[in-house]
């Protein structure tokens, strides 16, 4: 008898039998370690079937957070625009850069930098004291600043302000860049102190917010008052959205947790996590804020104009030295950015804790890999993301305007090229964001954290309209030029009453999810299409979309939790009758 | 309680396939394809052959899904083949798999999948009492 799983099991796969004896070492005498794993040697072959899967698992996710998006600004501009596409070349280039980049990157800071974050997080409680703790976490956040990819957009793109119609930005942004970034980190080391406290001290997130932003506006309104400083706001408010991107986040987070969990207290909201992220994208703003405030008491306005324009003969005549021309720059900017983390990381861990890595070789391929990453993402950065913004924005006028690049421009009535332009902008918002994967992840944590009464897709469509407007809105305070504190205040005023009747949950999750939307990807793409659109239609500043992006699905997602709890009330009253 | 009683299901057997995290959902919906039943995916931590290559180790997830999947004796064979080939375990780390016979299996069977497996010529082998270890099918 035959039985048919035999056949099939000679038809489907051909198979053979061997004995595992033969292959388990055998005890050789004289030789102790002769049954011990010996170490492997991989053919090119064998290497290459294990490098293919690993490496192409790791691209294609940025494949799929780059192309959409770029294709989607190509497409609309060769066909609603009908303006051929410059330096196609370069463009596939550098978004290849991109692409590789972050897939460095990113691999590269799981392999090399998390080890740090999860044993420091691990050990540090047992061996300092919190003082010495909070200080290390506060440094951190300054160090993971400078390695978030995104903030090296700000740093590029200040260049193209305009000196006299901006004074205070041009001078932030070229003379005080440094600062700039360690005022930003210092805000993001605050906001990792006070989330930590949080976290061991169970504190609600509610008056923190109310504090926060409420000192956030306040000084938005002391800018505003004064005439040379109002084009700082878009900057300042864009910050906050720079700053919570994939180094910081996971890396703060990761050491808060381990803190939390050994300082005894039993955090048992899983919520606990959240709020970081919150504080994070509001400090930097404060700290912003409170650097132009002080730069304007240093330099007058018409100090920098003057100094501006010996500097801009100064450098044309001047030879530039071979580091500071592309694409050396941008290495010396991609070590630049993740040898300060990684020194004080390993300060940290060898000097402080005493503590060695598991696996020393792994760690080291893993910096290494980030900082390649780093670099190649700056070039991309420069040639790909930036490039295809700059250029979608300075045409996208053509819609609705003459503008000197586009020759069939107006190519639409001006009612009709605006919708389209804002339109444009709603879309590439709602795409960019649900395709983001750090929004997925949030969309779990939410529908498990709210047994399922919050579903994931809900959050994911209402946090992606949320940016939609928040974009849309953006790029029509560049095109009317209107002011951003007249849409920020409001619009955060209405964020803090539904916070005030939101619960906690709502709370937490809604305020992180600013942070979530704007990554690496969307982040200079944004901020370059925002400078082009800027000067194309020779508006003061191009900054502040980032920032609509933010409070946008704050309000979005506080909007539904309400939604949601006035539905499961009705509900009940009904069952109640 | 007298009228509880066991059934105790002979002929099983348990594929386990231990593979890179993230990985298990494709090989259990392989497996149910081709007639599994159902699945338990944990997750695990170990040492192999990652441990022995050096460098090359950091292409290889050091978290692990491990599958385990009960059969029948008749699906085994073309389960564990499905298992194998949509892990794609024949690549250098992908995993490893192995399938045990099972002594028996007890759970909740519903009495009309009982009573028709006690029909006379019932494809299923179901017993009342327990049973000594499978009697050998010879393997040809």
């Amino acid at each position: 008898m035959l039985r048919y799983s035999s056949v099939l099991r000679s038809n489907a796969v051909r198979h053979r039998e061997i004995s595992y004896n033969k292959l388990t070492p055998k005890p050789v005498r004289g030789k102790k370690d002769s049954l011990k794993p010996q170490r492997l040697r991989l053919g090119f072959e064998q290497t290459m079937a294990l490098l293919m899967p690993y490496s192409g698992v790791r691209v294609l996710d940025q494949m799929k957070a780059v192309i959409p998006l770029a294709l989607y600004l190509v497409l609309f501009q060769l066909i609603i625009l009908r303006q051929p596409v410059e330096a196609a070349f370069l463009l596939v280039g550098g978004l290849t850069a991109v692409i590789v980049g972050l897939a460095l990157f990113m691999e590269g800071l799981n392999v090399g930098l998390m080890p740090f974050g999860t044993l420091i997080g691990d050990k540090l409680p047992r061996k300092a004291s919190m003082p010495v703790m909070l200080a290390i976490i506060a440094v951190l956040g300054v160090g993971v600043t400078f390695a978030e990819p995104a903030i090296g957009a700000l740093q590029a793109f200040g260049a193209s302000v305009d000196v006299t119609r901006a004074p205070y930005l041009y001078e932030i942004l070229n003379n005080w860049t440094l600062p700039l970034v360690l005022l930003v980190g210092a805000g993001v080391g605050l906001a990792a102190v006070l989330g930590t406290l949080r976290f061991v001290y169970g504190w609600s997130l509610k008056p923190m917010i109310y504090i926060a932003v409420g000192l956030t506006l306040s000084l938005t309104l002391v800018v505003y008052g004064n005439n040379d400083l109002r084009a700082i706001l878009g900057l300042a408010w864009d910050c906050g959205a720079v700053t919570t991107g994939p180094v910081t986040v996971p890396l703060v987070l990761s050491l808060g947790i381990g803190i939390a969990n050994s300082a005894g207290q039993n955090s048992d909201n899983s919520l606990s996590g959240f709020g970081v992220v919150t504080l994070a994208s509001l400090f930097p703003i404060i700290a912003v804020l409170l650097l132009s405030l002080y730069v304007s008491t240093q330099v007058s306005a018409e100090q920098i104009v003057v100094a501006a324009a010996t500097v801009g003969s100064a450098t044309a005549d001047a030879q530039q030295s071979i580091w500071a021309q592309s694409p050396l720059q941008e290495v010396v900017l991609g070590v630049r950015a993740i040898a300060p983390l990684v020194l004080f990381l390993m300060f940290v861990l060898f000097i402080v804790l005493r503590e060695g890595l598991a696996n020393k070789l792994f760690t080291a391929y893993g910096l290494v890999l980030s900082i390649v990453g780093m670099c190649v993402f700056n070039v991309g950065l420069t040639y790909g993301l930036g490039a295809i913004g700059a250029q979608t924005g300075a045409v996208l006028p053509a819609a609705f305007m003459e503008i000197a690049i586009s020759e069939i421009s107006p190519i639409y009535t001006a009612a009709l090229g605006l919708v389209l332009v804002i339109l444009f902008a709603w879309f590439m918002g709602f795409g960019a964001t649900l395709a983001e994967p750090a929004l997925n992840a949030l969309g779990l944590t939410v529908q498990n954290l709210t047994n399922g009464a919050f579903r994931k897709s809900m959050l994911m469509y209402s946090v992606a309209t949320g940016v939609a407007f928040g974009i849309a809105l953006g790029i029509a305070k560049i095109l009317f030029e209107i002011d951003l504190a007249m849409l920020l205040i409001p619009l955060y005023l209405i964020a803090l009453v539904l916070t005030f009747f939101s619960t906690e949950e709502f709370v937490n999750v809604a305020w992180d999810s600013a942070g979530v939307t704007t990554g690496p990807v969307t982040v200079p793409l944004v901020l370059a299409m925002g400078l082009g659109l800027g000067n194309a239609v020779s508006a003061v500043e191009g900054f502040g979309i980032l920032s609509m992006a933010s409070i946008g699905p704050i309000i979005a997602v506080l909007g539904m939790g309400q939604y949601i709890r006035f539905k499961q009330s009705r509900a009940l009253t009904a069952e109640a009758k | 309680m007298a009228d509880r009683q066991i059934t105790y299901l002979t002929d099983a057997l348990i594929i386990t396939c231990i593979v890179q995290a993230s990985r298990a959902d494709t090989i259990v919906k392989a497996a149910q394809n081709v007639g599994a039943q159902g699945a338990t995916v944990t997750y695990a931590r170990g040492t192999g052959v990652r441990e022995r290559m050096g460098l090359m180790g950091v292409t290889i997830d050091e978290q692990k899904e491990m599958v385990r999947i009960i059969v029948s004796e008749e699906q085994a064979d073309r389960v564990f083949e499905a298992m194998y080939l949509a892990g794609d375990l024949d690549k250098p780390g992908m995993g490893i798999m192995f399938m045990n016979k099972l002594d028996r299996i007890a759970t909740y069977i519903p009495d009309e999948v009982l009573a028709e497996a006690n029909k006379p010529a019932a494809k299923l082998k179901k017993r009342k009492t327990a049973t000594r270890r499978p009697t050998k099918k010879a393997k040809k």
